[in-house]
């Protein structure tokens, strides 16, 4: 199950995507209080759909986005503009609008390998809640794709994006 | 014929299974790209109109009790008038079915079945529509009937289920594109209203004879409502190109809705319920034209050449090369077809059969106009 990937500027190709899935079975139940682990594939290429591509042709499972939650963009990347990006996710069927996106001040790749939940043995629920804390605090928003999107093709907002 | 009579409310959700299954496909997407943020005043604007010629067909059809407009072609100008009728309302039910299947199958094949031939999807719903009409008129008119609430449902919940995504400033400037846009050549989205189609041909089936006046009126305005209601969310949920790029919009509108963490991704469900929705609405327009073939022929029994017609519809369906092309088709020929057609030469029919009726009875004083005289 995939379940985030990040964004960042590609050193040989236009952009560096890395992508995080869990393992199929790791929901934990062996070992109660133990983090399900993941699998971190990072690849580069010149759109979204071409990174999707290549990394289909090394896993062993079709990549399927149905269940990304989150998708990161490294803060160099969305100086330079991420519409292009955006747009290529909305014309993806397969993720959902309601998927968050956020910018990290590093980049997405150390991100993505830098997350470790601490109170949470699932990550899939992890990624899931973490947007979430928005309802009780107010140091973070819940920003999904579909805001993001709509923002961006607004005469009269800007979008914006949580910052990590 | 006894036992193909249908009640007041069976027929009015078969004129509403039109409205509601173009509306889950590119209706409100059509209406939206011609009148931007005018689109609700256009939907407003269209179904008062719709609801006048609604009017005006039932005072047209009042001198033709219990004759559908072939019977009416045949009043007007003899054998030729009628078989020339029946060929167009034939070749328009058969276009709209496979229009629709392969529409609706494209969009099933994007989202669901990437990878499987687009025909196999076609055959499945071709298959459904072969059993239900050998199962016959009365079974199809009273399963659509018991799931049309459910059908019209959907659309006013994912209505009031986005309620807090809704950008409302979205229906500004309130003419879009200008007055002329909205109201004049807006007036093409009347073809909204096709199912004045089943209208013409619903008299003969109707148990209560004075019934035809009340199925029009609510049938028009409960259409009007189901289109104000798709229109509006998509209108206020994304920008108008974001709607006008997307397969199904509404289904869009239906992956926005959750209700906290348990409830999500209801999009399954919606899809299941319009795959219901549009297995009764080709089963209705495929019996409508084989009737209307019983009719012109002569034909006893309609069930030997169904499968003949589904092969038909298959070849026909799969015509359209792409997307473009099928996106081409059912958003301008479709259009045209139904103005045409629905709105041009039927009217037009009507209102010289009148004609006809009322010097008839000058000449000859009151004249009795039933099937036996016909």
């Amino acid at each position: 199950m995939q379940l985030l990937f990040g964004i960042d500027v590609g050193d040989t190709e236009r952009i560096k995507v890395t992508f995080q899935f869990t393992m199929p079975n790791s929901s934990g139940e062996n070992n109660p209080g133990e983090t399900a682990p993941s699998v971190i594939d990072t690849v580069e290429a010149a759109c979204i759909e071409s990174a999707v591509n290549l990394v289909n042709t090394f896993v062993s499972k079709e990549v399927n986005l149905s269940h990304c939650k989150i998708v990161v963009f490294s803060e160099e990347i969305a100086k330079q503009g991420i519409s292009k990006e955006i747009y290529s996710l909305m014309n993806k069927v397969e993720v959902r609008p309601d998927t968050n996106i956020i910018i990290s001040t590093s980049t997405a790749e150390e991100y993505i390998t830098s997350v470790k939940p601490s109170l949470e043995n699932l990550v899939a629920k992890f990624y899931e809640i973490l947007p979430r804390s928005s309802e009780y605090t107010g140091y973070t928003s819940d920003i999904h794709l579909i805001d993001f999107f709509n923002k961006l093709e607004s005469m009269s907002e800007e979008p914006i994006a949580i910052l990590r | 014929m006894a036992d193909k009579k249908i009640g007041n409310f069976e027929a009015i959700a078969l004129i509403l299974t039109v409205i509601v299954n173009h509306v889950v496909l590119n209706l409100p997407k059509n209406i939206i790209a011609s009148s931007s943020s005018s689109s609700i005043i256009n939907v407003l604007f269209i179904s008062i109109i719709a609801v006048l010629i609604g009017y005006f067909v039932c005072k047209l059809l009042e001198r033709f009790p219990k004759l559908d407009i072939l019977d009416i072609a045949n009043f007007l100008g003899g054998k030729w008038l009628k078989i020339l009728t029946g060929i167009l309302f034939l070749g328009y039910f058969l276009f709209t079915v496979s229009v629709v299947l392969r529409s609706f199958s494209e969009g099933l094949k994007i989202i669901f079945f990437p990878r499987s031939p687009i025909a196999a999807i076609m055959i499945l719903f071709l298959i459904t529509i072969i059993i239900t009409n050998k199962i016959g008129f009365q079974a199809i008119i009273r399963s659509n009937f018991f799931m049309m609430p459910i059908f019209i449902f959907t659309i006013l919940f994912i209505f009031f289920a986005n309620v807090g995504n809704f950008t409302v400033q979205r229906m500004l400037p309130l003419l879009g594109n200008g007055a002329f846009t909205t109201f004049f050549s807006g007036l093409s989205n009347l073809f909204a209203f096709g199912g004045f189609a089943y209208l013409y041909f619903l008299p003969p089936y109707l148990k209560d004879d004075n019934g035809l006046k009340k199925i029009t009126f609510a049938s028009i305005i409960t259409s009007g409502i189901c289109l104000l209601f798709s229109v509006a969310t998509l209108l206020f949920l994304s920008p108008n190109s974001v709607i006008t790029e997307e397969v199904f919009p509404l289904y869009l509108a239906s992956r926005n809705i959750e209700f906290g963490r348990f409830f999500q991704r209801l999009d399954a469900v919606f899809l299941l319920i319009w795959i219901i929705s549009l297995t009764a609405y080709l089963s209705i327009s495929f019996s409508f034209a084989t009737r209307v073939f019983q009719k012109l022929l002569n034909f006893e029994y309609t069930k030997w050449y169904t499968a003949l017609f589904c092969l038909f519809i298959f070849g026909f369906a799969l015509i359209p090369k792409n997307m473009y092309e099928l996106i081409f088709v059912e958003n301008v020929i479709y259009q045209y077809v139904v103005l045409i057609l629905i709105f041009g030469i039927s009217l037009a029919l009507l209102v010289f059969a009148n004609i006809k009726y009322n010097l008839l009875e000058k000449k000859k004083g009151a004249v009795s106009i039933d099937k036996a005289s016909i």
